[in-house]
Formats: structure tokens, C-alpha cells, sequence
């Protein structure tokens, strides 16, 4: 039941890793400031929206599962506005790069898409047959 | 150059959230018919909605992020 829970641990962890890995890399290389800045606040603002997706799917599948009739949406208006105050906080309080902010916005999904591959060759290769019995 | 930057906005950010629109409406749905159809698999079919939907909506972000730098410089 707690799959998403713990694929959003993961993301989380590997995200919080990549963050502490640009303050390292800020530490090493301050030429490049702007960079390093412009993914960390890329990659914060895309944890927010990862743990803010989890959690609306979370609440549609808790409603699915009860066959309830609540009208519910995936919040992505919000998540937009997160990316975009992320960008605007990146170019105009700070002096960050702009391009380097919008690929800090895609690690978490980053980060999703191979967890996600890994745990499904795990899964495949620990049931190497589906429910059928069929390879 | 204004107005073409508008055009571009306009364009770029409403193709963007077209497809993903149509996308997300896909996956969402399908994960709720299967939930619905089989409560007990609901962990794996949320986690699959999950990684669907982050995937489907990296290209919007990309897209409202590049009508903005279009606004900006029209």
C-alpha cells in the first residue's frame, strides 16, 4: 500500500543529495556560482512539486478506492507557479542562471523516472512471472 | 517583435498544456478505473500514476518557463 511513500523517500533523498552535491561543487568552484545557485533552487522548487504531487495522487487514489464522487484535480496550476516563483526568485532577487534553474526544476522527475525503472527491474527480477503464472 | 513574441508565448505555452492535458487526463483516468476495479493493487498503480504524471508535466514547466522569457522580451 505504501509503495508511493517510499518511491517519494527516494526522491527525496536522491534530491537532498544532488542539493548537497551543488553546495559542494559552489564550495570547489566559485567561479560558477550563478550555476550552482540556479540548480539548488531548481532542484528545492522540484522537490515541492514532487512532494506536492505524491500527495494529491495519494488523495485521488484514496477517493477511487472508496468509488467516491468527489471532484478532485492534480494540481498542476500550482506546481507552475511554484516552478515559475522558483525562476523568478532565481533571475531577479538573486543573479543566478536562468537556464541552469529550469534544469534543476526536472530532477526530481529525473530522479522518479530511474527510481522507477530500478524498482521495477527489481520487482521483475525477484517475480520473474505475473499474476497469471506467464512469463 | 512584440507582438511575434506574444504569438510565441501564446503558442508555445498553449501546444504545451494541450498534450499534457491530454496526457495527464490518460493516466489519471485509466488509474482510477484500475483502482476502482482493484482496490488491493492501489500502491503500485499510484506509484505508476506518479511517475506518468511527473514525467507528462516536465514539458508544460518547460514551455510556461519559455513563454515568460518571451513575454519578457517582447
Amino acid at each position: 500500500m505504501d509503495d508511493l511513500s517510499a518511491h517519494l523517500k527516494a526522491v527525496t533523498r536522491v534530491t537532498f543529495l544532488f542539493m548537497s552535491l551543488c553546495c559542494i561543487a559552489w564550495a570547489l568552484l566559485p567561479d560558477y556560482e550563478s550555476w550552482w545557485g540556479g540548480l539548488m533552487i531548481g532542484g528545492a522548487a522540484s522537490l515541492v512539486n514532487a512532494r506536492l504531487l505524491g500527495w494529491k495522487v495519494t488523495k485521488i487514489g484514496a477517493n477511487a478506492a472508496v468509488q467516491g464522487t468527489k471532484r478532485m484535480n492534480i494540481g498542476f496550476f500550482t506546481r507552475a507557479c511554484i516552478a515559475l516563483l522558483a525562476v523568478v526568485i532565481a533571475t531577479q532577487t538573486y543573479t543566478f542562471q536562468l537556464s541552469a534553474t529550469v534544469a534543476g526544476l526536472f530532477v526530481a522527475q529525473l530522479a522518479t523516472l530511474i527510481l522507477g525503472f530500478l524498482s521495477r527491474r527489481k520487482l521483475m527480477a525477484s517475480n520473474p512471472t505475473d499474476e497469471r503464472g506467464e512469463k | 517583435m512584440g507582438a511575434l513574441a506574444l504569438v510565441a508565448a501564446a503558442i508555445v505555452f498553449g501546444l504545451g498544456a494541450l498534450g499534457a492535458g491530454i496526457g495527464n487526463g490518460l493516466i489519471v483516468g485509466r488509474t482510477v478505473e484500475g483502482i476502482s476495479r482493484q482496490p488491493e493493487l492501489r500502491g503500485t498503480l499510484q506509484t505508476t500514476m506518479f511517475i506518468g504524471v511527473a514525467l507528462v508535466e516536465a514539458l508544460p514547466v518547460i514551455t510556461l518557463v519559455l513563454a515568460f522569457i518571451f513575454l519578457g522580451k517582447s
